[in-house]
């Protein structure tokens, strides 16, 4: 007897959720997706506390869009911090799961959570409708999809300030991203990594065009959502600018301080990227202080040494580890004459008016560089 | 000559300073506590640090000036990361060293004084930290080790007076600290009993709070706070919870709030939370649903900022006192 399905709201999480796609219907459950307009982050705000960051707004908000397409269940970050071995997160992602649960409730909807998390948790799940080989195949093939998206993201911002034609980077991430959607086993998305740099490299470009290096950093929510940086990333590429996003989903599952997330960085990642930028962090920061405030710190310190153009700080309004990390960020550009953006976003945050700021900063590092030569 | 130490007057002064004081006393050290917040301190505080950082933390830098002002040799700014184990303080004062390293480099030559204190690796972990403090202070081990066994018999003692059931407030008193003095305690009419929720560091502060406590009891007002409450019926609040949140006092806060929510002798509550403050954003939305529960007694929430009127913040207390004298009547 075939048993009905059940439904699992998702977040977006910027393009995060094609990975999902995949695990959760191995997983037995019917996925439900948000759909990606502005109406989520305003029904997000309406229900939440003004002084609340950006994050947990968007999060509300397509948790109860789920909620109105008849989620049952619905995936929510458990996280403790990201880094590895720690305990704790003094951040306030500690404690969404419990204030999305009691602001639903409120509501009236009805529903179980799923915490989301690399933990026995997860595992539990996944062995209840697979084999043990399975579902370890299955988890496998969840994590490093989510790495080849990544990928094939960080790929495009190489090659975005390079394009002949606006926008045929996008056409081409587009494209692998819907051809991502599809794949299912280890070999095939190996497959289609090739295949990525491939087309990439063949995309008409203009090599000898100068560019600028400018790393994203700060709080990792608001670097990833799209809804949320207003494609910042983008339009960072088309002013000639090589982006980098410091902190990803990645950091997060295998630095989750679980056993398991533990085990599965000595296999599959390569280990603690960010321990050096703690390291750097030091003389400024002494401390683990919640979020990715010492990360933000110790990566610009980084940037600054090795060379790069400058750097663009964001964090949502009201960020509590991101405000003290500034306090150090101002004494690091000082002492390494190192310039950062500074961009404080919020729900009334106009893509028109981050285009004009990011294109004075840009404009004033490429006047920089003239001077120079 | 003896040391002179400086300790600021916000914060955790509050929850901590019982400790302090015998540690330095043992050490045979000069404690220079900070005036009572006062409008120079905050603007000298407001000149630092920007508006992102909520009043009572530029407060914090508003007193440590104070104190440089006062000729201290060192100034004790702890790195509090946790207070209990498995919860944590909030991130701003987690970083609160490196922030005063950060924003009054440039400024005038200091030297701090800091330890990690982490309740989560242990109470030994902790003590060991003392001991190297003291050492590099006074550069006698003996000494050291007696000041920090004098801490740990202390720590014993209040976790003792706190499993008896004795709240807070009773357990400071005994070791000589009181945190607030209420000018009109024995005042004869007394017709409301109200709980007053808020972080420590602005309630008892005076100057932060608008003298609340001692508006409410000149009000005829008998006033409860979470500092009054034994931790057993905090600890009680705090089951209706699925997840603790992470900040110790915002613990304390929630718990408390859910006691006075409750228990019919009480005729209200006020919450009283600052703008900017991270855990507040989340926790008084938390203390909100829980006040539309059924027969859950009258909330309000008092919500301060710097620009705030005296008048308003009066008018909105007496408001809701007089709707609470006329349901009693």
């Amino acid at each position: 007897m075939e048993t009905k399905k059940k439904k699992l709201g998702v977040f977006r999480f910027g393009d995060y959720y094609i990975p999902f796609l995949y695990f959760v219907e191995k997983m037995g459950y019917e996925l439900i997706l948000p759909p990606e307009d502005e109406e989520t982050l305003k029904l997000g705000c309406q229900h939440s506390t003004e002084a609340i960051c950006l994050p947990f707004k968007i999060l509300l908000g397509e948790y109860i869009r789920d909620c109105e397409m008849g989620a049952e269940e619905l995936l929510m970050f458990s996280g403790r911090s990201i880094r590895k071995g720690k305990r704790g997160g003094a951040c306030r992602l500690d404690f969404y799961p419990e204030m999305h649960r009691q602001i639903l409730h409120d509501l009236g909807f009805k529903f179980d959570i799923f915490p989301f998390r690399v933990s026995m948790i997860l595992w539990r799940k996944l062995r209840q409708n697979n084999s043990f080989i399975e579902s370890l195949r299955v988890l496998r093939i969840f994590l490093e999809s989510i790495r080849l998206y990544e990928y094939i993201r960080d790929l495009s911002y190489k090659y975005r300030p390079y394009e002949m034609k606006r926008g045929m980077t996008g056409e081409i991430y587009q494209r692998l991203l819907n051809k991502l959607k599809d794949q299912n086993s280890l070999p095939a998305l190996n497959n289609l990594r090739k295949e990525a740099e491939e087309t990439y490299e063949k995309m008409p470009q203009e090599k000898n065009r100068e560019i600028l290096r400018i790393p994203l950093i700060g709080e990792w929510g608001v670097q990833n959502i799209s809804a949320l940086n207003k494609d910042l990333d983008i339009i960072l590429g088309e002013l000639g600018v090589e982006v980098r996003i410091t902190v990803k989903m990645t950091d997060f599952l295998f630095h989750s301080g679980s056993l398991l997330s533990q085990i599965l960085n000595l296999i599959i990642n390569r280990g603690d990227i960010h321990a050096e930028a703690l390291k750097n962090a030091r003389p400024y920061m002494g401390h683990y202080i919640g979020g990715m405030g010492q990360e933000a710190v110790g990566n610009a310190v980084y940037f600054a040494q090795h060379g790069y153009d400058g750097a663009i700080h964001m964090m949502p309004d009201t960020c509590m580890p991101e405000i003290i990390a500034k306090t150090a960020l101002a004494n690091i550009e000082q002492d390494f004459n190192f310039p950062i953006l500074y961009i404080t976003l919020d729900e009334n945050t106009k893509k028109e008016d981050l285009e004009k700021k990011v294109g004075d900063f840009v404009g004033a590092l490429k006047e920089q560089r003239k001077k120079k030569q | 000559m003896k040391i002179k130490v400086g300790i600021p007057r916000a914060l955790y002064f509050y929850e901590e300073f019982v400790l302090w004081k015998a540690f330095f006393r043992a050490l045979k050290i000069e404690l220079v506590i900070s005036e009572p917040t006062n409008d120079a301190i905050l603007r000298e505080g407001a000149k630092y640090l920007p508006h992102e950082f909520c009043l009572p933390v530029r407060v914090f830098v508003g007193h440590v000036i104070n104190l440089l002002e006062k000729k201290v040799d060192f100034i004790f700014v702890p790195r509090l990361i946790s207070l209990a184990h498995n919860s944590y303080t909030c991130p701003k004062i987690m970083g609160l060293p490196d922030v005063l390293k950060n924003v009054l480099r440039r400024e005038k030559t200091w030297r701090m004084l800091t330890l990690n204190v982490d309740y989560n690796y242990g109470r030994l972990a902790i003590l060991r930290r003392y001991w190297r403090l003291g050492f590099d202070l006074v550069k006698n081990p003996v000494t050291a080790f007696w000041a920090t066994a004098k801490l740990f018999s202390l720590m014993k003692k209040m976790q003792k007076a706190d499993l008896k059931g004795k709240n807070k407030f009773q357990v400071f008193e005994s070791f000589g600290f009181e945190p607030f003095k209420f000018e009109h305690k024995h005042l004869a009419k007394k017709n409301l009993k109200l709980g007053v929720t808020g972080f420590s560091y602005v309630l008892y502060d005076r100057y932060l709070s608008h003298d609340l406590l001692n508006k409410l009891n000149k009000l005829g007002v008998e006033v409860v706070t979470t500092e009054m409450l034994p931790t057993r019926l905090i600890k009680e609040g705090l089951k209706e919870l699925h997840k603790l949140m992470p900040w110790h006092l915002s613990r304390r806060i929630y718990g408390a709030a859910v006691h006075f929510l409750k228990e019919k002798e009480y005729d209200g509550l006020i919450n009283l939370s600052y703008a900017g403050c991270g855990p507040s954003s989340k926790v008084d939305k938390l203390i909100e649903l829980r006040a539309k529960e059924k027969r859950s007694n009258p909330l309000l929430h008092l919500h301060l900022n710097q620009h705030l009127h005296e008048e308003t913040f009066g008018s909105k207390l007496e408001d809701f006192i007089n709707s609470l004298k006329l349901k009693r009547a």
